[in-house]
C-alpha cells in the first residue's frame, strides 16, 4: 500500500528544524542527554542516534532526504528498536525517565509509540527515489544496502534504479547486477513454529536469498532480532518458544530455521 | 549556563534547570508551563555531590528510585531486559 511519503536516498539530508516534528518528541530529544533517558536500556538502543534521521521519518514532511540507502535501512531499524524497547517499558519508569508524572508518562509512552508506528507504515508505502548525481556507490555495496532496506520493510524499484544509474555512470548497469537487484524481496514473513521431532521444534522464516546474506540471528525478550550489518529487524515469537531453550540458526539459501528444544523441566511429565 | 557538573544554585524549577544542563532554550515553549515551572529544589538536593551531567546516570541511580529494567537470573543477579543474545548460524 502506498503513503504520501517520498523519500530520496543519495541527496544530503536538510535539518528537520522547520519543519515542525512533533513536540513529544523534541520533548524525549532533550530530555534524553542530562537524564540519560537511554542509558538504563544498552543493549537494543545502543549506539542510536536520534539525530541520524529518525526524526525526518517522524516528522509530517512528504518529502524526506537520506544520504544514502544504508541510511534510510538504518533510520528505519533505529526507530524499530525504540518502538520494541518502548512496547517492553514500564510506564512509571518512562515517566521517571522523562521527569514527568505518571499519568502524563503513560500518555505520552502510548503517543510516541502510535507515532513510530505511523512512521513505520508510512515509509514501508513510500515511494523511493534514488539519486546517483553526487555519489555512486559501487553496484556491490548498493546491493548490500538494498538488502538492508528489504530487511527492514521497505522496497526499491529496480526499473527506477536502473534510469538514476546514468546519471553518474558513463556505462550502463550490467545485467548481472540487473538481476541480483531485481532479486530483493522485502522480507514479509512472521514465521512458523513446526514441530520436528519430540520435544524439537522449528521456527521457520522465509526470505528470498537469505542464505547468501552475513545475518546474525538472535533473541530479545520475545522478539527475534535479525541483523544485516547493523541494520536490525524484529519478528515476535510465538508465546510456546518462551518455554523452550533455543538451539542453532540454520541458513538455507530461501528461508532460515532457528531449532527450540522444550525443557522438561519447564513442561513436566503428568 | 552553568559549568557542566556544577548546578546553578538559584536553579530551582525544572525549565531552568534543564537549560542549565544544556538543554534549548526552547524547551521551555514545548513542555507544559505547570512542569516547567515544577520546584526541583528537593530533586536537585538528592543529586547534590553525585555529578549528574555528563555522568552518564542510570535512571536506577537516581536518588536510589529503582527503574532500571530486568530479569532475575535465578542466581540472584539481574541480565539486562534489552539484552540481545545471539545464537549460533549454520549456513548450509
Amino acid at each position: 500500500m502506498h503513503s504520501d511519503l517520498r523519500v530520496t536516498c543519495g541527496v544530503e539530508p536538510e535539518g528537520v528544524a522547520g519543519s515542525t516534528p512533533d513536540a513529544l518528541a523534541q520533548l524525549i530529544r532533550a530530555l534524553s542527554a542530562p537524564f540519560g533517558f537511554f542509558t538504563p536500556t544498552p543493549g537494543v538502543l545502543e549506539g542510536l542516534n536520534l539525530s541520524r534521521g529518525v526524526f525526518s521519518l517522524l516528522s509530517d514532511r512528504q518529502q524526506v532526504d537520506f544520504a544514502s540507502v544504508n541510511q534510510l535501512a538504518q533510520a528505519v531499524s533505529d526507530l524499530e528498536s525504540i518502538h520494541l524497547v518502548l512496547g517492553h517499558i514500564d510506564s512509571e519508569e518512562f515517566a521517571i525517565w522523562c521527569g514527568l508524572g505518571k499519568n502524563e508518562g503513560r500518555v505520552h509512552l502510548l503517543d510516541l509509540m502510535g507515532m513510530i508506528d505511523r512512521a513505520l507504515i508510512r515509509v514501508t508505502g513510500a515511494q523511493l527515489q534514488l539519486n546517483f548525481t553526487q555519489y555512486r556507490p559501487s553496484p556491490k555495496a548498493l546491493f548490500r544496502s538494498l538488502t538492508q532496506l528489504a530487511l527492514v520493510g521497505v522496497s526499491c524499484d529496480a526499473h527506477q534504479l536502473q534510469r538514476a544509474w546514468p546519471t553518474s555512470a558513463r556505462k550502463p548497469l550490467s545485467t548481472k547486477w540487473k538481476s541480483q537487484y531485481e532479486s530483493v524481496k522485502v522480507f514479509k514473513d512472521n514465521g512458523t513454529l513446526v514441530e520436528r521431532e519430540p520435544s524439537i521444534f522449528s521456527f521457520q522464516l522465509k526470505w528470498k536469498g537469505v542464505g547468501s546474506t552475513d545475518l546474525a540471528v538472535g533473541l530479545l525478550r520475545n522478539h527475534l532480532v535479525l541483523d544485516l550489518g547493523g541494520v536490525r529487524h524484529f519478528v515476535e515469537l510465538p508465546a510456546a518458544c518462551s518455554r523452550m531453550e533455543p538451539g542453532v540458526v540454520q541458513l538455507f539459501k530461501n528461508k532460515m530455521t532457528i531449532d527450540f528444544t522444550v525443557d522438561e523441566s519447564e513442561w513436566p511429565r503428568s | 549556563m552553568s559549568e557542566p557538573g556544577k548546578e546553578d544554585a538559584s536553579v530551582n524549577d525544572l525549565g531552568s534547570w534543564l537549560i542549565s544542563v544544556g538543554a534549548p532554550e526552547s524547551i521551555t515553549d514545548l513542555i507544559p508551563s505547570e512542569l516547567a515551572r515544577l520546584d526541583i529544589a528537593p530533586l536537585l538536593a538528592l543529586f547534590s555531590g553525585i555529578g549528574l551531567n555528563g555522568s552518564g546516570l542510570m535512571g536506577s541511580e537516581l536518588g536510589g528510585v529503582s527503574v532500571e529494567s530486568g530479569l532475575l537470573d535465578g542466581a540472584g543477579g539481574k541480565v539486562p531486559a534489552d539484552e540481545i543474545r545471539w545464537l549460533p548460524v549454520i549456513r548450509s
